[in-house]
Formats: C-alpha cells, sequence, structure tokens
C-alpha cells in the first residue's frame, strides 16, 4: 500500500448525528405563519463525535412547490445558536438536496434546526451527518455560515433577471449591501423561485464585488442546467469556494441564460458565505 | 481585516467556465454512439484550458427522459484523450442536473474533452465544465479516479444496482471485488434504475470495506430520498469522502428503504 499523503486524513467516518434515525427522515415543520421560522426540532440531544469534518445535511420537502430555509443550531433547547443560517432550498417533492458544512461541531452537542417556508405549516424532512475526519485532513477553520440575498419574505433567494437578450448576462443584482464579517469561502445556491414550470435552459452565474456599477467577478461563471420537468432550476454544485471577502463588502450576483423568456430566466440567488 | 482562515487555506481562487466564457449559456451537447451501450466519440469542451488549475467544476444533464448514461471526461489531444473521471453514472430524469468536483490538476493549455454512452443509442447529454483555480477548501489534487462496479453493460441502466429492503438492510452487494488503487475518498451518486416511478420513501445507503460477513462499515447511513413522481432517486451528495481504503480491497454497500424495496441505483467512485 502506497504512502499516504500526509495532507490526508487517516481514513474517515461519516454517519447520522442521531443514530436512531429511521430511512425516513426528521421531520421539521414550519410554523403556521408563512415566511415565519417554526419551532427548534431536535437532531441529537448529544453529538456522539466531534464533526472535525463538518456536517453534511440533506433536504427534502414533503410538498411540491414551496420555497424553505432551513437554519442550523448547537445549544440546549431555548438557547439554540445558530450555526447556519436560511440554507435555501425549492421543493421538488422528495428530491434530495445537500450541502456540506465545514464546521466542527465539539462532541456533546445538541444540534436541532427549525424551519419556514413559502407556505404555512409545511413540512420538510432533513438529515444530518457527522463526518468525523475532515476532507483531505484540512482543518475545519469555519465558526459559522451565513446567508447573503436570502429572502426570508418569501423564504426563497433575490430574485436575479438574467435578461431579455439570450445568453447574455443581465444586470448584477445586490446579495448584500454590506457584508456583516469576514468571509473566507463562499458557495452559490440557485433555485426556481415560484416559478412552478421551468423550461428546459442553461444557466451561467457570476458573483462579483464592489459598488453598484463597479462590479469585479470574484466567481463564475458556473453554468448549470435547468431540469424541462417538475422543480430542478439547478442547483449549483454544493461546492465551496475559498475566497476573501473582507466584512464591509457589497456582493452581487448577475445570471445568463440560452432563454430570454420573461418567466424562466430569472433564479432565486443566494450565497453563502463561511465565516473564519 | 481579519486573517482569513487557516494557513491551510489559499487566499481567494478564480473560476470560469472551461467552454468559452463568452459563450452561450447552454451546456456542450455530447451525444452517444449508434449501438446502445456504447461509448460515441470524443466531443471537445474546452480546446485549450485558460489557467492551470487544481480541477473541474462538471454539471450533467440529460437531454432525454429515461435514459441513462455513463460519461467520461478526458483530457488531451483529440484521438488521444485520457479519461480523467470514467463512466460517471447519469440517471434518467430529463435535465435533472447533478454536479461534481473533478480533483484533478490540469494544466494551461490542455484540452478538455467528453463523450458518453446511453442505454438508448444515439442519445444526448449535456455537460458545463467549470475550470477551478484553487482547490474548493484547500483539499489537495489526486492522481486518479476510477469507477467501482460493474462493467458500463447492463442492459438497462449504469451503476452498482441494488434493492434496498423495506425497513431492513439487504445483503451488501459488491461494489468491487478488488479495488484497483490505494484510494483516499469515495463519491457517491444515487439514481434510479430502470423503475421509471420509484415510491417516495427514504433510502438509506452504507458503504463497507472488508471481506464478506466481515465488512466495516466506513459510511454510515447516508440518506437521500426517492422522488414518488418522475425518475428521481437522489442525487448524490457532491461530496468526496475521506477514507483510505488499500489497492484490492473488497468493497461493498447495502441499503434499506423506509417502506417497501425499491430498484436503486448508486454510481461509487474512489480517488487516487
Amino acid at each position: 500500500m502506497a504512502e499516504w499523503s500526509t495532507e490526508f486524513s487517516h481514513g474517515g467516518y461519516c454517519r447520522l448525528v442521531d443514530t436512531s434515525q429511521l430511512a425516513d427522515w426528521l421531520t421539521v415543520v414550519a410554523s403556521g405563519t408563512a415566511n415565519t421560522k417554526g419551532s427548534w426540532t431536535e437532531a441529537t440531544s448529544s453529538l456522539y463525535e466531534s464533526s472535525t469534518g463538518g456536517l453534511l445535511v440533506s433536504f427534502a420537502g414533503v410538498t411540491a412547490n414551496a420555497d424553505f430555509l432551513l437554519d442550523i443550531g448547537v445549544g440546549g433547547a431555548g438557547s439554540e445558536v445558530i450555526i447556519a443560517e436560511n440554507l435555501s432550498w425549492d421543493a421538488q417533492n422528495r428530491v434530495t438536496s445537500w450541502m456540506h458544512l465545514p464546521l466542527c461541531v465539539p462532541s456533546g452537542s445538541r444540534v436541532a434546526a427549525r424551519v419556514q417556508s413559502s407556505t404555512a405549516s409545511h413540512s420538510t424532512r432533513i438529515a444530518i451527518h457527522g463526518i468525523t475526519r475532515g476532507p483531505w485532513a484540512r482543518p475545519m477553520v469555519g465558526s459559522q455560515i451565513v446567508a447573503l440575498g436570502a429572502a426570508t419574505g418569501d423564504s426563497g433567494g433575490t430574485a436575479v433577471d438574467a435578461g431579455a437578450t439570450a445568453n447574455a448576462f443581465g444586470a448584477w443584482v445586490q446579495l448584500s449591501a454590506s457584508t456583516s464579517v469576514d468571509i473566507c469561502a463562499l458557495r452559490i445556491h440557485t433555485g426556481q423561485g415560484t416559478n412552478t414550470a421551468p423550461t428546459s435552459t442553461g444557466f451561467g452565474v457570476q458573483i462579483g464585488l464592489g459598488a453598484a456599477a463597479s462590479e469585479v467577478v470574484l466567481l463564475g461563471p458556473v453554468k448549470f442546467p435547468c431540469a424541462g420537468t417538475g422543480d430542478y432550476a439547478g442547483p449549483v454544485a454544493p461546492f465551496w469556494y475559498p475566497c476573501q471577502i473582507p466584512a464591509g463588502s457589497r456582493v452581487a450576483a448577475r445570471l445568463m441564460s440560452n432563454t430570454a423568456d420573461a418567466t424562466d430566466r430569472i433564479l432565486d440567488v443566494t450565497a453563502y458565505g463561511l465565516v473564519a | 481585516m481579519a486573517e482569513m482562515g487557516s494557513v491551510f487555506w489559499h487566499g481567494g481562487g478564480y473560476m470560469e467556465d472551461a467552454a468559452n466564457v463568452s459563450g452561450g449559456a447552454d451546456g456542450v451537447t455530447v451525444t452517444s454512439s449508434a449501438t446502445a451501450h456504447v461509448k460515441g466519440s470524443w466531443t471537445q469542451i474546452d480546446s485549450s484550458t485558460a489557467f492551470a488549475c487544481a480541477g473541474l467544476l462538471v454539471h450533467c444533464s440529460n437531454a432525454n427522459a429515461n435514459v441513462a448514461f455513463a460519461i467520461d471526461i478526458g483530457i488531451g489531444a483529440a484521438a488521444s484523450e485520457v479519461i480523467i473521471f470514467p463512466d460517471f453514472v447519469l440517471g434518467a430524469q430529463t435535465r435533472m442536473p447533478f454536479g461534481f468536483y473533478i480533483p484533478i490538476a490540469i494544466p494551461a493549455g490542455v484540452r478538455i474533452a467528453a463523450r458518453c454512452a446511453a442505454s438508448t443509442l444515439s442519445s444526448s447529454c449535456r455537460v458545463y465544465c467549470t475550470l477551478v483555480a484553487n482547490s474548493p477548501l484547500g483539499l489537495p489534487s489526486g492522481g486518479q479516479i476510477g469507477y467501482v462496479g460493474p462493467a458500463i453493460v447492463d442492459a438497462q441502466t449504469y451503476g452498482v444496482r441494488f434493492f434496498p429492503g423495506g425497513g431492513s438492510y439487504n445483503a451488501y452487494t459488491v461494489c468491487t471485488a478488488s479495488s484497483a488503487f490505494d484510494a483516499r475518498a469515495i463519491l457517491l451518486n444515487f439514481h434510479s434504475s430502470a423503475d421509471t416511478a420509484p415510491n417516495a420513501q427514504g433510502v438509506q445507503i452504507e458503504l463497507s470495506v472488508g471481506a464478506a460477513a466481515s465488512e466495516v462499515i466506513i459510511l454510515e447511513r447516508i440518506t437521500y430520498q426517492a422522488a414518488g413522481t418522475a425518475d428521481v432517486e437522489g442525487p448524490g451528495p457532491s461530496f468526496w469522502f475521506p477514507c483510505q481504503i488499500p489497492a484490492g480491497s473488497r468493497i461493498a454497500i447495502r441499503a434499506e428503504a423506509s417502506s417497501v424495496a425499491e430498484d436503486a441505483l448508486v454510481g461509487v467512485y474512489i480517488l487516487g
């Protein structure tokens, strides 16, 4: 057997944080008021081992065509501290979305989740897996994940219009006027918003920094497809990209699409920043 | 501004579309052979990479309902392509996207291409490819990626086919009796088999290493959903799980479904 690179971990292990969880997941219910966070639902009362490799979260909706924003928190009941806020996804019935959260949660921690939905009292299913070695043995430097562009008013992201000209970028749309913290990695999420019948479309997305009309491209374009049936506008692969965004930065996004259709060229965009 | 992260992190980075930054938004169409289950010709994705990259971020989609694909990503001159990601299995829902990262470093000036086989002759998929200058979260690039599973000759679908039991784990299905090289990470992709109407239920999968009846679980109860509509199971987590599997290992999977037995597929890939 070859000698392993010192940059790599010696094996790894991944399992659900709730080791008693059945195959049909943990159900988390949104508030009885649309676009309002529901109660916290405990995923585990005591994490079995520190998640030195982060948490891997999978989501699936129970009801089609709703938007969700999910918080992950740690701490005692009634004292939860949010470590990842407003994780967004669109709800084609039971299609699975994934997000790796590069956050180390100490063993023994209570982990909980809460959700809001564009429809009152909607349920979602989640599964939270703990990874006990860092991917590639890199330390999990993140302490928190902040959302840029989450639209809590409709439980989605910021609507970005690719514009009336196909295959050309539309205007920049602001995701954050001023980031509240330094960000050391970024992940892009896209969704179809309220479009329940998107056409088969290709998209490209860019993230930019800087004042309005002076944006500098930070990432992209990343190109990705949209399903012609169902509710599958992307998403972009759950991919954390290293960057350096100082607190106080303006962050914006723009899209291009190969359709000029006034509805289908619009996507919800949310960016997630990893805080060191 | 606070110091960013640990010293292991790269300071900033760059990523851009591999094919053509100023080109259209859609991916490159790749068509399978006129014979089912046979790889078609290579289709160029990028004639010359614009910069040295730590890896590729790839999204794939299906242009045909209920057709399964096995996609190769290769580098090198025409007719001399070297496969860097073999037999990515793509399920059959039209344009249901799936994205994954290929942690293989590629120098500047290299040609990138793709080819595919399909369960129905002359079918098309689309490939979207983004060059990534710096590795995500500082992960180092690997040297090779291998598909772990049966040869891509199955009559209907691609991947390791198994039948999660309803309410209990089934026996292990062997992905490989002997892995080809030392592996340090695993990528999984879930999708439906020939079942065009999978049951709406949860599925949990476990991946183990070791001899029959002595399997050691390294991925425990990875949980995903089968949709009650269309042809959708999963997709997978687009995540390279860290591991340490020596060459020659037996790798096996088992699964359970929350209610009834299901027909499912998983693509299993190892990074060496």
